[in-house]
C-alpha cells in the first residue's frame, strides 16, 4: 500500500486524496489553513466518482446587475426571457441577439467542459480533433475565431449597449493581467461560462469543499510543509515546520507549482532549463478583495460596475503601467445575511494600495442606500497571498491564458500532473483546468497516479 | 586573442617551450561567485567535486546540462571559504543564475573589469622572482608592486602561471612581465603558437574538438564527459549535479566515443608524397578541421585538430575514435590530401599528451 502525502487543503488536494484513498493508497493531508468555499464549478465525473451530494450550486438572482446611466439597473437573470426583458429597456436590438448569443457561447462552454473532465488532451491525438468535429462546422469555427479573439471584439460583434458590454466583458479580463481588448480574453469569458446554465456568465458558488471535508478515509493534518525530501533522485517525504519528518512514496502538492518545486525541493534537483521556466510562468494578482458585513440589504444580489469596455481598457491602462486602476472596475455580491464581497480590480502586486478601500467603499456607498457597513477587511494581492496563499495574489496560480491552458498548462513539460522527480506529482488551480474548475485537477492528478 | 605577434608564430612556440611566453587570455568568461551558498552552487553545477576544494586551489572541470552533455569547460579557482572565481570559454552568467535559484549567491560576471595575462614556459617561474606556487594552486602577490593574484595553470602543458590583474593595471602589468622576461627570451605569443602547443599537451579545444551542447544542432554533436577523456572530472559520488543521472546510466553502459591523441606515421606519409614526386609536405599551422580516420573500410572516427609538434618532430592530431578503436597502439589510417587527391596514411592510437615535461608539475 503506498503511502501518500497531499500538500494543500483546497478542492484539488481534497479530490486528489480521496480518489487515492479509494484506490488502496493510505493518505494524509497537510493544510496549511483551511481553504474557503470555493467558487467554481466541479464536473459531473468528479461528484459521481466520490459520491458527494447534495450538492447545491448558487448564483445570485440576477445573477448581476448594472447601474444605468438614466437610473435604474440593467439586470440579468437565469431565465433568458426574463433578462431579454431587462435588455430591452437599454436597446430592443441587443435584446434580440441576447438568446441566440446565450446559445452560441453556452454550446463552446459544454465543449470546455468536456475537455475540462478529463486530463489535457494530447494535440496530436485523433481523439481530440474527433471531440472538437463533434461542435459541427459552425460550432468548430466559432472555437478556433472566438478562443484567440479579444473580449470587446467578440461583444462588439454581437450587441450595441456599453453597459451590457462592460458587464460581460468583465468576465473576460476577471483575475488576469489584460484589458478586454487583449487577445485570448474571450477564451477566459467562455472559461467563466463553463459549469453555469446557458445565459448564466458567472460561475457558481459551491459546498464542494465542505462536502469533501465530510468524507471518511483521509488523516487530516493541520500544519505546514517546510519541504519535500528527496533521497538518491526521489522524494522519500517531507518535512514539517515542526520539524517532524514524515515518509511517503507519493507526494502530491497541490501548491503552486513553482514554490513546489523551486522553493519546497531543494535545489539541485531539477533540470536548471525547467528551473528557468517556471521562474516564467505568469501568476499575476491583480484584483483586490472587500469583505464587508451590512447592517442591511444593500437592494442588489451581484452588481457590476465596468458602465462600459472603455472603462475596463482604461483601468487596465493604469495597471498596465504599474498603477491602480484610478476608476477601477468592481463587482459586488451580497448573501441572505449581508455580507457583501467585492472584486477591486486592477490593482498591480507591487502597489501598497492606500486609500483605495475607502474610494471603493465610497463608490459602493452611491449604489447601496441606507445600508452601513459595520465590518470591513481589505486584501490587496499583497495580503492575499499572504492569507490566502495564492501566488502573487494571483488566485489561478498560474493566469489562465491560451499559452498556459490545456497541455500548456502551466508548462507542457508539467502538464501531464508529473514532476520530473520520481514520487512527485502536481495538481490545483495551476494544473489543468484549474483556475476556478474546483477538483478536476485533483481528480486527474489522481487516475494520472493509479495509472487510469 | 592575436593570432600572432610576429609574421610567423614559430618564434612564439619555441619561447612557450623553450624560455617564455606572454599571452592575453584577457577574453575568457571569467565570474566571481561569492555567498553563503558559493561552494553549493558550483558543486552542483560542474562534474567534479568543489566542496572539498581547499582556499588557494584550483580544478579544471567541465559542466553538462541535464542529458549529460558538455556544455563548458573551465577552470574553477577557490579564493575562499565562500568565494570562487569561474573561467569559461563561453557566456554562462545565465546558466549559473538558474541553478542558482534558491541558493544563498551572488554571481558576478567580472570578464570585463578583470583581466588575465597567462606567462608560460621554462623560464616563467624565474621571471616571477622564484615564485613558490604548486600546480593548480592560486596566491595573491604583488609583482613590481601591482597587485596580482597568481595561479599555477595554464592551457600550454608547460611549466607557466596566469596573471590574474584589474583592468586598469593590465597594462602596468605586461609592461613589468616584457620587462621582466626580456632578459630570459620572453615573447608575446597569440593563438597560433598556442594552437602547437594545447595539441602537444593533449587539451582539447570548445568548438573545435567538440561542440558544446547549447550550439548542437543535432544530437549527435553533443560530447559527454566520457567521450572527451574526462571521466576523472565526473565525481558521482556526489549526491547531485546537473546531467547526475544521465552521466551514470553512461557510465554504467561504457562511452561509445572516446577522445584520443594520434600519431601520423612519417613513412606513410613519406611514401605519399613520394610516389607524386614529392617532398613530404608538412602543415605550417595546426589544423581545425574535421579529418575522417579508418580501420580497413570501415571509418573509426575523426580528428578534429592536428599539427606538426615541431619538439616532437612528429604529426599528431586529437581524434574522436568509436570505443573499440581507442586503445593505444591501434593502427590505424587517416586521411592526407596529396596534390588534390585523397589518400590514407598510416597511424597509431598514442596516449595523450604528446608532450608532458616533468616541469609541468615540478
Amino acid at each position: 500500500m503506498s503511502r501518500t502525502i497531499v500538500i494543500g487543503g483546497g478542492a484539488d488536494a481534497l479530490v486528489a486524496a480521496q480518489v487515492l484513498a479509494r484506490g488502496g493508497h493510505e493518505v494524509m493531508v497537510i493544510e496549511s489553513r483551511a481553504a474557503s468555499a470555493e467558487e467554481g464549478w466541479t464536473p459531473a465525473k468528479v461528484l459521481r466518482a466520490l459520491e458527494l451530494e447534495p450538492v447545491e450550486l448558487q448564483w445570485p438572482e440576477p445573477w448581476l446587475s448594472a447601474p444605468l446611466p438614466a437610473g435604474g439597473r440593467l439586470e440579468l437573470w437565469r431565465d433568458v426571457a426574463r433578462s431579454v426583458e431587462s435588455i430591452r429597456c437599454v436597446s430592443p436590438k441587443d435584446a434580440e441577439r441576447w438568446p441566440e448569443f446565450c446559445e452560441r457561447m453556452a454550446k463552446l462552454a459544454r465543449f470546455l467542459e468536456s475537455v475540462y473532465s478529463e486530463a489535457p488532451p494530447d494535440p496530436l491525438s485523433p481523439r481530440f480533433a474527433l471531440r472538437a468535429r463533434r461542435l459541427g462546422r459552425r460550432g468548430l469555427e466559432d472555437l478556433l475565431r472566438i478562443l484567440p479573439m479579444p473580449v470587446a471584439e467578440l461583444l462588439d460583434d454581437w450587441f450595441e449597449n456599453d453597459v451590457l458590454k462592460g458587464l460581460l466583458g468583465a468576465a473576460g479580463v476577471q483575475h488576469i493581467m489584460q484589458g478586454p481588448r487583449s487577445a485570448g480574453t474571450a477564451f477566459r469569458f467562455l472559461h467563466h461560462h463553463v459549469g453555469s446554465p446557458t445565459g448564466v456568465f458567472r460561475p457558481p458558488r459551491s459546498n464542494v469543499i465542505e462536502l469533501l471535508r465530510r468524507l471518511p478515509r483521509v488523516e487530516l493534518q493541520n500544519t505546514e510543509v517546510l519541504h519535500i525530501a528527496v533521497r538518491a533522485g526521489s522524494v522519500v517525504g517531507v518535512v514539517l515546520k515542526d520539524g517532524r519528518e514524515l515518509d511517503a512514496d507519493i507526494v502530491v502538492s497541490s501548491i503552486e507549482p513553482r514554490r513546489t518545486l523551486v522553493e519546497l525541493v531543494e535545489p539541485g534537483w531539477l533540470d536548471p532549463e525547467l528551473v528557468r521556466a517556471l521562474r516564467y510562468v505568469r501568476r499575476r494578482g491583480v484584483a483586490a478583495r472587500i469583505r464587508l458585513q451590512l447592517d442591511r440589504s444593500p437592494g442588489f444580489s451581484a452588481l457590476a460596475l465596468a458602465p462600459s469596455l472603455d472603462y475596463l481598457e482604461r483601468a487596465y491602462d493604469d495597471a498596465k503601467h504599474g498603477r491602480v486602476s484610478r476608476e477601477p472596475y468592481l463587482e459586488a455580491t451580497c448573501d441572505a445575511q449581508h455580507r457583501m464581497e467585492v472584486l477591486v480590480q486592477y490593482v498591480p502586486y507591487k502597489q501598497k494600495a492606500v486609500s483605495l478601500e475607502g474610494r471603493v467603499l465610497g463608490v459602493l456607498g452611491e449604489h447601496w442606500g441606507e445600508a452601513r457597513p459595520t465590518h470591513t477587511e481589505f486584501l490587496s494581492p499583497r495580503e492575499l497571498e499572504e492569507f490566502e496563499g495564492w501566488p502573487e495574489g494571483q488566485p489561478h496560480h498560474a493566469e489562465l491564458s491560451l499559452d498556459q491552458a490545456l497541455w500548456m498548462r502551466p508548462l507542457p513539460e508539467l502538464a501531464r500532473y508529473r514532476a520530473p522527480l520520481p514520487g512527485l506529482w502536481l495538481c490545483g488551480p495551476a494544473m489543468h483546468p484549474g483556475a476556478g474548475i474546483a477538483g478536476a485537477s485533483g481528480f486527474h492528478c489522481a487516475h494520472a497516479i493509479l495509472g487510469r | 586573442m592575436a593570432s600572432s605577434y610576429e609574421l610567423s608564430h614559430e618564434r612564439e612556440y619555441h619561447a612557450i617551450r623553450s624560455a617564455a611566453a606572454l599571452l592575453d587570455v584577457s577574453p575568457l568568461y571569467k565570474y566571481r561567485v561569492r555567498g553563503k551558498d558559493a561552494a553549493r552552487l558550483l558543486h552542483l553545477v560542474v562534474t567534479r567535486s568543489v566542496e572539498d576544494m581547499k582556499v588557494g586551489q584550483v580544478g579544471y572541470t567541465p559542466w553538462c546540462d541535464a542529458a549529460g552533455k558538455v556544455l563548458d569547460d573551465g577552470t574553477i579557482a577557490r579564493l575562499g571559504e565562500r568565494e570562487f572565481r569561474m573561467t569559461a570559454a563561453e557566456p554562462n552568467l545565465r546558466w549559473l543564475e538558474d541553478n542558482a535559484v534558491g541558493l544563498d549567491v551572488s554571481v558576478e560576471d567580472v570578464s570585463d573589469s578583470l583581466a588575465a595575462l597567462a606567462l608560460q614556459g621554462p623560464a616563467s617561474r624565474i621571471i616571477l622572482e622564484e615564485i613558490d606556487l604548486k600546480y593548480f594552486r592560486i596566491a595573491d602577490t604583488t609583482f613590481r608592486g601591482i597587485p596580482v593574484q597568481v595561479s599555477r595553470t595554464g592551457y600550454t602543458g608547460d611549466l607557466g602561471f596566469e596573471l590574474w590583474v584589474r583592468k586598469e593595471r593590465a597594462l602596468a602589468l605586461w609592461d613589468a612581465l616584457i620587462e621582466a622576461g626580456t632578459p630570459y627570451g620572453i615573447v608575446p605569443a597569440g593563438m597560433l603558437a598556442l594552437d602547437v602547443a594545447r595539441i602537444e599537451a593533449g587539451l582539447m579545444l570548445i568548438d573545435v574538438d567538440y561542440v558544446p551542447a547549447r550550439k548542437a544542432l543535432i544530437d549527435s554533436q553533443t560530447s559527454s564527459p566520457f567521450e572527451l577523456d574526462l571521466a576523472w572530472t565526473v565525481n558521482l559520488q556526489k549526491e547531485r549535479f546537473v546531467g547526475r543521472e544521465a552521466l551514470a546510466a553512461e557510465a554504467a553502459r561504457g562511452p561509445q566515443w572516446q577522445f584520443v591523441g594520434v600519431e601520423i606515421e612519417w613513412q606513410s606519409l613519406e611514401r605519399l608524397y613520394a610516389e607524386v614526386g614529392l617532398a613530404t609536405r608538412l602543415p605550417a599551422t595546426a589544423w581545425r578541421t574535421s579529418v575522417p580516420i579508418y580501420s580497413g573500410g570501415e571509418q573509426a572516427g575523426y580528428a578534429t585538430s592536428g599539427g606538426w609538434s615541431p619538439l616532437l618532430k612528429k604529426y599528431v592530431a586529437l581524434a574522436h575514435l568509436q570505443s573499440k578503436w581507442a586503445a593505444p597502439g591501434t593502427g590505424l589510417e587517416i586521411e592526407i590530401t596529396v596534390e588534390h587527391r585523397r589518400k590514407r596514411a598510416g597511424a597509431r592510437v598514442v596516449k595523450k599528451p604528446f608532450f608532458d615535461p616533468e616541469r609541468k608539475r615540478g
